[in-house]
């Protein structure tokens, strides 16, 4: 009698406990800084085809206030504690998000920093996919160079210490500025700082007057390219600069096609996702890649912007939306 | 005839092995006829039922308001075992931006914008019924235009039925005037069959009064 219900106890454990555990599939987490930009669903779309190849299932989530560093830290480690098999990370903040990355690395938890990467190279296991901060500054530098075929002033706007992505694309752009279109001069640089609530360095009518001067502008962020043109429909100038802002949203995407931008540089945010579950699902003794990858971006223009291949580019979704 | 007191032990274990298969078993009747039809007690100062996903809520003038503009911040109650039923609720909109309106068959909830397994439908300004799919992302399913608009401060009465795969989601005025219908079917092998409900609003903050929630016909 001992021995049968012993037996059926046991039984009744096996079962439950194996409940959770049958057929169980490998759970990615994506954390983004936001969910709601074309960039974030972008790379979700990426992460969302990787799994579909690689067998995995995608776990999304992100906070719902943008700069929220201290609710991406409770996500990162919520993931961690959780057991997923990886974590794909698109830092909020280049800085506030290492000490929970290094406490990620050091548990083990397969990672990937994507689209950004930190302000640290402390840890030189964690692979880093990003787009090509150098192709995006020489892309700038070309177009707006081709533009001032005479010479003439560019600024640089949308500076965000809090990424940086932006920092690399300015130096780029000087860069290739100074090595191609020598009479192409850059003005006093006004580097909006986008990280904070007190956005904007000047006053509105300073930041016109500085702006309003320049024969070109080149923003490296949304943010950035978002207050140029608010400023400039708020003082309604007599004529636009030439724009070329990096990264998209449907809102830049219509500036485009009305005139007020003339170029966007947007990153292919779906292949770093793809890749980055390529990165995470592979095994650990063919890990031989290189520990920085970089995916080249694509220049977007009235001409171009509504062709089939540009669209499938801008518009991975399959279905998802914000 | 004497048991012995081992004998008695091993049955009581017995019983209670029955007894906990047995309430495990039952406890989706339970749970469900116990629930419905469930009507809010936000006049009575109550939302105890209620758990918050972000959102700053508040309570007052028989609503329950979120004052916030999270990206997506959630109330829910219910049942994770509830399956077909019909959630109604008058919503307002209290800032000109983003939308708010009910979810159903909710599980999974967690903090963040599309942090849940379920459905969602909402208005949206400046004229839109939403309905959509949400599986921690927002897949659109289906949506409709409101021809008078959707006003800020303008109650609306929303309703959503979730009957087997189908979700069906109607906006009309105060006064029961139909304003437009939003309705799809999730595919069979990717349809949510059950779930609590709740609240939500994205990027705006928004009221809800006279939460009703019964059974599906």
């Amino acid at each position: 009698m001992t021995r049968i219900l012993a037996a059926f106890a046991l039984a009744l454990l096996v079962t439950t406990s194996s409940c959770h555990r049958a057929n169980s599939p490998k759970v990615i987490a994506l954390l983004t800084p936001l969910t709601t930009s074309d960039m974030w669903k972008s790379i979700h779309a990426g992460v969302f085809r990787g799994c579909e190849e690689h067998d995995c299932v995608r776990y999304w989530n992100a906070p719902t206030h943008d700069h929220d560093f201290a609710r991406q830290i409770d996500l990162l480690e919520q993931e961690r504690a959780r057991g997923v098999q990886g974590i794909i990370l698109a830092p909020t903040d280049a800085s506030a998000l290492i000490p929970s990355v290094a406490a990620a690395e050091r548990s083990g938890i397969r990672l990937v920093i994507a689209e950004t990467s930190l302000a640290t190279q402390a840890f030189p296991d964690v692979p880093t996919i990003t787009g090509d901060n150098a192709v995006t500054g020489r892309l700038g530098a070309e177009e707006i160079g081709k533009h001032l075929t005479r010479g003439g002033t560019v600024a640089i706007v949308g500076l965000d210490v809090s990424r940086t992505t932006t920092s690399l694309r300015a130096k780029y752009f000087l860069q290739a500025l100074k090595a191609n279109f020598p009479n192409v001069k850059v003005v006093p640089r006004y580097l909006f700082n986008v990280s904070s609530n007190s956005s904007n360095e000047l006053d509105p009518d300073s930041a016109l007057a500085m702006l309003a001067h320049a024969d070109a502008i080149f923003s490296l962020s949304t943010s950035g390219t978002r207050t140029v043109l608010d400023t400039f429909r708020a003082g309604q100038p007599r004529k636009l600069p030439f724009i070329v802002a990096c990264d998209e949203d449907a809102d830049l995407l219509a500036e485009l096609r009305s005139g007020r931008i003339n170029a966007l540089i947007v990153q292919n945010t779906f292949e770093i996702g793809r890749l980055a579950v390529a990165e995470i699902t592979k095994p650990h003794e063919h890990d031989k890649s290189p520990r920085l990858v970089l995916v080249e971006p694509k220049i977007v223009t009235a001409a171009n912007v509504d062709s089939a291949d540009m669209q499938t580019f801008l518009k991975p979704y399959r279905g998802f939306d914000r | 005839m004497r048991t012995s007191p081992r004998k008695v032990l091993l049955i009581a274990f017995a019983s209670a092995v029955i007894a906990t298969v047995a309430v495990i078993a039952l406890m989706p009747r339970i749970a469900i006829t116990s629930f419905l039809p469930y009507h809010d007690q936000f006049g009575l100062g109550r939302m105890d039922e209620w758990t918050a996903y972000g959102g700053v809520w508040q309570l007052g003038g028989g609503a329950i308001t979120n004052a916030s503009d999270d990206i997506g911040a959630k109330l829910v109650t219910g049942s994770a075992r509830l399956k077909n039923y019909t959630v109604q609720s008058d919503v307002k909109l209290t800032n000109s931006f983003g939308d708010a309106g009910l979810i159903v068959r909710v599980a999974d909830a967690e903090e963040g914008t599309n942090a849940f397994n379920g459905y969602y439908a909402g208005i949206r300004l400046p004229d839109q019924l939403l309905l959509g799919k949400m599986d921690f992302g927002y897949r659109p399913l289906s949506r409709a235009t409101i021809p008078m608009g959707v006003k800020p401060g303008l109650w609306y009465r929303l309703s959503v039925e979730a009957n087997g795969c189908t979700i069906t989601a109607k906006a009309t005025s105060i006064n029961g005037d139909l304003l437009a219908t939003a309705s799809a079917t999730d595919p069979n092998d990717q349809c949510d069959q059950s779930g609590a409900f709740g609240l939500r609003s994205f990027a705006a903050g928004g009221s809800w009064r006279n939460v009703l929630v019964e059974a599906a016909p």
